[in-house]
């Protein structure tokens, strides 16, 4: 087994954020530590399991990917664990940012927000937070949840990650021309045929580990290669298709979806760090459900709930040893945001290399 | 005179003249009651949300969050180096868009409601089955016949005439604005078809004694004739080919062309923090103030309505010409049409919805076929999307078109003074981006629940179609009302009938297939409109539209491919039945006219 490498490998030269190395170093502990045993359940207190099942019903936000069967089993696994009877009601999310921002609109207008629970990403749960909507949670000692998992002082933790890496028709691309590392993307085969996505964001996370400089003449290296711009169900159907040969970042849930069709995409698994997002929940503060939510949130801490994730996801926690990104990660450098980062530079750097892509 | 005395005159001479406002503000309203009424109704549902974009750019920071007015929205947007190159392309794909789509239409509704083209009912139906292909799909469509790379057309120039570099490609302001105007011809087309279908053939027939050719008759007496019609289309298109969002970011992004659209979007739709709708707003304004612009040009060329009366007490008989020896030139115009936005976008989706993953046309493909994507339709989708969306189609178009029919009635029809201004409202849902139009909608419906409770419905979606599709109801229903002589009201006036029994059994009997057709496009816009009910949207409204819009950004676009085709198999049948009805109602309106 790998160990996850504590320290990033900055180009001479090139003077990286140095924020960056310590979001970096904080990761690596948090990479160390987590390799410290399975996270057993601790009883979930009588008191939130009986509110939970008084209120009967769970409004939840989650992935567009659900079905009605996905909802059905996370239901009755989730009922089972905690021997309750709560009906889930499902909203399932195509525009993140946009929900988020509807919930706060909602919140401002003093409406109760039209779900108990979001799962989303840290970013989004980020402007929960700074929108006061998230509570206050003993995740730790409610369900075990890893303490290095637990965000926003407590509002919320993350229970899976999404990885981002470049992806290549394999068709196409093989041999030497497979990227190893990431600035093998500038090879100029894949002049005007690779793909640059909506998903900016990606080259920010980046930025935390290699420092703004670094990141900024990357971006300028791929704008200039006439990247096809769009978003990245668009461009993966492009790279299927073979109308374009890589996209500079895919996440999961495509490579996933391309994975179980056998269409000719791939990651390339060599490069270094890895990008990470964390999927991350918590319940909203004034919610109508809100023992339901806090319990749920728990369930997905437990073995069966981190099960059902990857097995509908293919999404795992990299805190939690044995999973398949925990296993993914090792030996190599991972991009979690700090929080710090997330507040401060995030948006704005985002903004920029967007903008350097010809996004706005 | 005592100071007393004069007192008591100047009193009395205020209050004479006050009796005398108050006589005439009465007599103002009892005239025009209809035209307040409507006024009334159309400036709250139109007006507040436009307030709300209004307000909304002018303020930081997400709605009901308050803070001073600022007009830091518009410096940032209007600041962008790109915003001068952006305006540049609009104009120019927005032109494109209306040339391509009048191109196609006048020609296509001209043969279908003024000659005796065989096969109508067909071309109906394709031109409604054509629609339902969701925009995004018939772009992988498009990729897999025009894409330089691994295009049908580039792949068989390169194997046949060895052709090095692509001869075909969409990636590019005509190729954009090619794509949108062909997906909007079946939308000017039910615009303009009531039009066409009102003319009295007795104007063509006396043309052709002349020894006009059909040509001629064609530019000197349909075109003009139809005016208001085809301005009524050349406005709304316009607005529209600026305002639509999935072309240009599907045939636009690839090649870094932007447009006004797309600087909405990346405002409006963020991958990292909330969404900066002041600085869509600031964008919208200059949407809203162009949109008006254009409603005030419409609406000096339907101030004259006298000009384009046909349907008159006299004698109204329309009557189908026969094409001769032009039919099968004219056969084969509507095949090329056909081809291209029915035939084409099907093959693509039916292909796309037999292979496991979107992939070009090849032998080897063949191999792959597969009918999977089918058989998971019933697990993607639940009962709920259908029993909203059912309710949305029928709703929408039925509280459109009677508000659309009202403000049409008043603007044309009345000599309310206000009528211009009705009109531009009408108009302004149409320019204010429909993105933002919903934001604020579910604002004010946030703000007002206890009145009205329905957000988070299927009604607020409902509501906002209603609002949305008055611009196009009333565009269709001012080129139709206009050819209608007044001396048939005149008459119905005469015999004492109230002006609301006049519109209701002269006007809207003489309108009834154009009424039809448009309720039937407006149900049709709302079944596929995605932006705003996806503002709108919470556990209890899913519609197939946003169904399928989450399906396709989740990279299940075989799933999607095989959704469409359903749904197609679904609406042709119900399309064809509904094409015999509405010809019936026209036909016993028309005096027996068959033109089924």
């Amino acid at each position: 087994m790998h160990k996850v490498r504590n320290e990033a490998d900055p180009v001479p030269g090139l003077d990286p954020w140095a924020g960056g190395k310590k979001a970096l170093c904080a990761v690596a502990v948090v990479a160390l530590t987590l390799v410290g045993g399975d996270h057993a359940l601790a009883a979930a207190p009588k008191e939130v399991v009986d509110a939970a099942n008084k209120e009967g019903e769970l409004r939840l936000y989650w992935t567009s990917t659900a079905t009605d069967t996905w909802l059905k089993r996370f239901q009755d696994a989730f009922n089972e664990h905690f021997g309750t009877r709560i009906t889930v009601k499902d909203t399932r999310g195509a525009d993140w940012a946009r929900d988020t921002t509807k919930v706060v609109a909602e919140s401002l207008a003093g409406q109760k927000p039209v779900w108990d629970l979001m799962l989303t990403t840290e970013a989004h749960h980020n402007d929960l937070l700074q929108a006061g909507l998230l509570g206050r949670y003993e995740w730790a000692k409610l369900f075990d949840v890893p303490s290095q998992a637990v965000m926003f002082n407590g509002g919320a933790y993350a229970f899976a990650h999404q990885v981002a890496l470049p992806a290549y028709n394999t068709d196409l691309v093989k041999g030497a021309d497979i990227p190893k590392k990431w600035e093998d993307i500038f090879n100029p085969k894949f002049n005007e045929k690779i793909g640059a996505s909506t998903a900016t964001h990606h080259w920010a996370r980046l930025s935390q580990f290699w420092g703004d400089e670094r990141t900024t003449q990357f971006v300028k290296r791929l704008a200039a290669m006439k990247p096809r711009l769009g978003t990245l169900a668009d461009l993966n159907q492009r790279l299927h298709i073979g109308e374009i040969l890589l996209i500079a970042t895919q996440i999961d849930n495509f490579m996933r979806v391309s994975k179980i069709r056998k269409a000719p995409a791939k990651w390339a698994e060599d490069l270094d760090p890895v990008l990470l997002q964390s999927i991350t929940v918590g319940p909203l503060k004034g919610s109508p459900n809100p023992n339901a939510a806090l319990l749920f949130a728990g369930f997905l801490a437990t073995k069966k709930g981190q099960d059902l994730f990857q097995e509908f996801q293919w999404q795992s926690s990299i805190f939690v040893k044995g999973s398949p990104y925990w296993k993914f990660v090792q030996g190599k450098d991972v991009v979690l945001l700090k929080e710090d980062f997330m507040a401060k530079e995030l948006q704005r750097r985002t903004d920029k290399y967007g903008a350097m892509l010809g996004y706005r | 005179m005592s100071a007393r005395e004069a007192l008591s005159g100047a009193t009395l001479r205020r209050a004479i003249a006050g009796a005398g406002f108050t006589r005439r503000v009465t007599q103002e309203i009892t005239r025009h009651g209809f035209g307040y009424a409507a006024s009334g109704v159309v400036g709250i549902l139109v007006g507040a949300p436009a307030i709300a974009v209004l307000l909304m750019s002018l303020r930081v920071g997400i709605p009901g969050r308050g803070g001073p007015l600022t007009f830091e929205n518009y410096y940032r947007a209007y600041t962008d180096p790109i915003v001068l190159q952006v305006l540049l392309n609009t104009f120019l794909f927005a032109i494109g868009t209306v040339l391509v789509t009048l191109l196609f239409t006048l020609p296509l509704v001209w043969l279908f409601n003024r000659s005796d083209l065989p096969g109508k009912r067909a071309i109906f139906v394709f031109l409604i089955a054509g629609f339902l292909v969701p925009v995004f799909l018939r772009a992988i469509g498009w990729i897999l016949i025009f894409s330089p790379e691994v295009g049908l057309l580039n792949t068989l120039a390169r194997s046949l005439f060895g052709v090095e570099r692509p001869i075909f490609s969409i990636y590019n302001l005509p190729g954009m604005a090619f794509v949108q105007g062909l997906s909007l011809v079946p939308a000017s087309f039910f615009m303009l078809s009531a039009a066409f279908r009102a003319m009295d053939p007795a104007l063509e027939e006396a043309s052709y004694v002349s020894g006009a050719s059909r040509l001629r008759t064609i530019r000197r007496i349909n075109i003009p004739v139809s005016w208001p019609a085809i301005a009524a289309v050349m406005v709304y298109m316009l607005m529209l080919a600026v305002s639509l969002f999935e072309v240009p970011a599907i045939v636009g992004w690839p090649a870094r062309i932007f447009v006004l659209s797309s600087l909405i979007y990346f405002a409006v739709t963020p991958n990292v923090g909330l969404p900066k709708y002041g600085i869509g707003g600031a964008y919208g304004l200059l949407m809203m103030v162009l949109g008006l612009v254009l409603a005030f040009l419409y609406f000096r060329v339907i101030r004259e309505t006298k000009r384009y009366a046909v349907v008159t007490g006299r004698g109204y008989r329309p009557k189908m010409l026969p094409l001769g020896r032009w039919r099968y030139p004219a056969l084969a115009f509507v095949a090329v049409y056909l081809t291209l936005d029915f035939v084409l976008p099907l093959a693509a989706l039916l292909w796309v919805s037999l292979l496991p993953h979107a992939q070009a046309f090849s032998a080897a493909a063949l191999s792959k076929l597969t009918l999977v994507n089918y058989r998971q339709i019933p697990e993607l989708i639940g009962l709920r999307p259908f029993v909203n969306t059912t309710i949305l189609v029928l709703l929408a178009p039925t509280l459109s078109m009677i508000l659309s029919i009202f403000v049409s009635w008043v603007v044309v029809r009345q000599r309310f003074r206000f009528r211009g201004v009705l009109d531009g409202l009408a108009f302004l849902p149409h320019a204010v981006p429909h993105i933002l139009f919903a934001v604020a909608l579910a604002y004010l419906a946030l703000l007002f629940r206890e009145v009205l409770p329905i957000y988070g419905s299927v009604f607020i979606i409902v509501l906002a179609h209603t609002i949305a599709y008055l611009a196009y109801g009333s565009r269709t229903m001012n080129g139709v009302m206009i050819q209608i002589h007044h001396e048939l009201e005149e008459s119905g006036r005469v015999c004492g009938s109230s002006k609301l029994r006049v519109l209701w059994r002269i006007v809207i009997p003489l309108m009834a297939g154009a009424v039809c057709n448009a309720w039937l496009w407006i149900g049709l816009l709302s079944y596929r409109e995605v932006t705003m009910a996806l503002v709108l949207r919470g556990p209890e409204n899913v519609v197939l539209s946003t169904l399928i819009w989450q399906l396709w950004f989740a990279g299940l676009a075989p799933e999607v491919g095989a959704l469409g085709v359903v749904l197609i198999a679904v609406v042709v049948p119900i399309a064809w039945g509904a094409r015999g009805l509405f010809a019936s109602i026209a036909h016993g309106y028309s005096g027996g006219t068959d033109e089924r």
